[in-house]
């Protein structure tokens, strides 16, 4: 007997979700399709329902990475189904993921601390969160978790997640997964814009992404090459010569290699000079690839 | 550095819900009474809501809600999963509709000044 071509339409769309969604509901989602579908709705709308399912699970997993390959089967998927692509829409990331996890995620930089605190609170976990002043691409990102130090091997089961900084780079924090039933303590620190002034939390490496000098070409410059470019940021500069902080706000010699950098404030940053290159130069050059 | 105020406890599941989308109220709504499946959802939610929610769109919701801790699944009845919601989900949901309730009261006293 001939299948009908929209079974395999929806049997496609149901491959597109990873694994373990599958392992969960791929068996009920094949059969509910088939119902639906005996109940006169349309084939294609209920692949295309599914595609669009995928398509956000994908997102959540794993937002960045699995961009291409989500966008990939959207298109796929569409064009097996022959739909315009201008029905591509609200591909929102939603929260949470595994059966024994609970992933608190961000998806709204300027709720941050107010969508991890709801979802603490509603499993009731003992985890506080503060809010700490950083520099703008950390801003709704996850700076730091601190278990109690009291329980030993709790950091290992507080999995930080890696997603984008504010702007898109990559290297920010943006969701903690704990084990649903975690009975232990902790802190969470979320960035906030810094006043003016303020310190940011951890001084950040100035050379690393969505940071001030990032891709900026200055590691491994001579003192004298990088000054133009730190002049046109209208910052304070202290100069941290050996990483001893001698130089402070004099301009050491223009012979010396910059070496690294911290951003201290929006108005402040440290740079690190010496006489020798170091491997930071090495670093940079990959850091560059993905500049 | 700054600490954050707490929130009263009923905003806790509101803004849970209202960031979780309207396909999350619809289920909530439909296994306030009972437990239900998948496809008994979609009836069930067709029938008091007029709305067919798309299978995609229910798996969804119903991952989100269960790591939300809003339901449950219970033993799986061959291929179906049913699922039921749990207290939090309950008042979760009571606290979204008080809200709603307000929203609808001042909708329709303004309407009606208006004579619109």
């Amino acid at each position: 007997m001939t299948r009908p071509p929209h079974d395999r339409l929806i049997e496609a769309a149901v491959r597109c979700y990873p694994t373990r969604w599958r392992d969960r509901h791929g068996d009920e989602a094949i059969e509910l399709a088939a119902l639906l579908v005996r109940d006169g709705t349309s084939g294609v709308s209920v692949a295309w329902s599914y595609l669009r399912g995928a398509a956000r699970e994908q997102l959540v997993v794993r937002p960045t990475r699995r961009l291409g390959a989500t966008v990939a089967a959207l298109l796929v998927g569409a064009a097996l189904i022959g739909l315009p692509l201008v029905l591509l829409d609200s591909l929102t990331p939603a929260s949470a993921d595994s059966s024994n996890e609970v992933i608190a995620s961000i998806s709204n930089r300027n709720d941050a601390a107010g969508q991890l605190e709801s979802v603490f609170k509603l499993h009731h976990f003992n985890v506080g969160l503060e809010e700490v002043p950083s520099s703008p691409s950390q801003v709704g990102s996850i700076l730091a978790v601190r278990p109690s130090a009291a329980v030993a091997g709790e950091k290992a089961v507080l999995r930080e997640m890696p997603g984008p900084c504010a702007g898109g780079a990559p290297g920010c924090i943006d969701a903690i997964a704990l084990p649903s039933r975690y009975p232990g303590s902790a802190e969470v620190l979320v960035g906030r814009p810094a006043k003016a002034g303020e310190a940011y939390f951890g001084s950040p490496n100035l050379f690393g992404p969505g940071q001030m000098l990032h891709c900026s070409g200055l590691l491994g410059k001579t003192v004298s090459t990088a000054l133009p470019t730190l002049r046109g940021l209208h910052v304070n500069v202290v100069w941290d010569v050996g990483h001893s902080r001698r130089g402070g706000a004099t301009t050491p010699s223009g012979s010396l290699y910059v070496v690294g950098g911290n951003a201290l404030s929006a108005t402040s940053v440290s740079i690190h000079v010496s006489s020798k290159t170091s491997a930071n130069h090495d670093d940079e050059i990959s850091r560059r690839r993905r500049c | 550095m700054s600490v954050r105020g707490r929130e009263p406890e009923g905003d806790i599941g509101r803004a849970v819900l209202h960031r979780a989308g309207e396909a999350s109220v619809l289920i909530l709504t439909s296994l306030a009474d009972s437990p239900k499946h998948g496809y008994a959802l979609i009836l069930d939610v067709k029938e008091f809501a007029g709305l067919q929610l798309g299978p995609g769109t229910l798996y969804g919701a119903l991952d989100r809600l269960e790591n939300l801790g809003l339901i449950e699944a219970l033993p799986a009845d061959n291929r179906r999963h049913p699922y039921r919601i749990t207290s939090a989900g309950a008042m979760a949901l009571r606290d979204h509709l008080d809200s709603l309730d307000r929203v609808s009261a001042v909708g329709r006293l303004r309407l009606a000044l208006g004579g619109v």
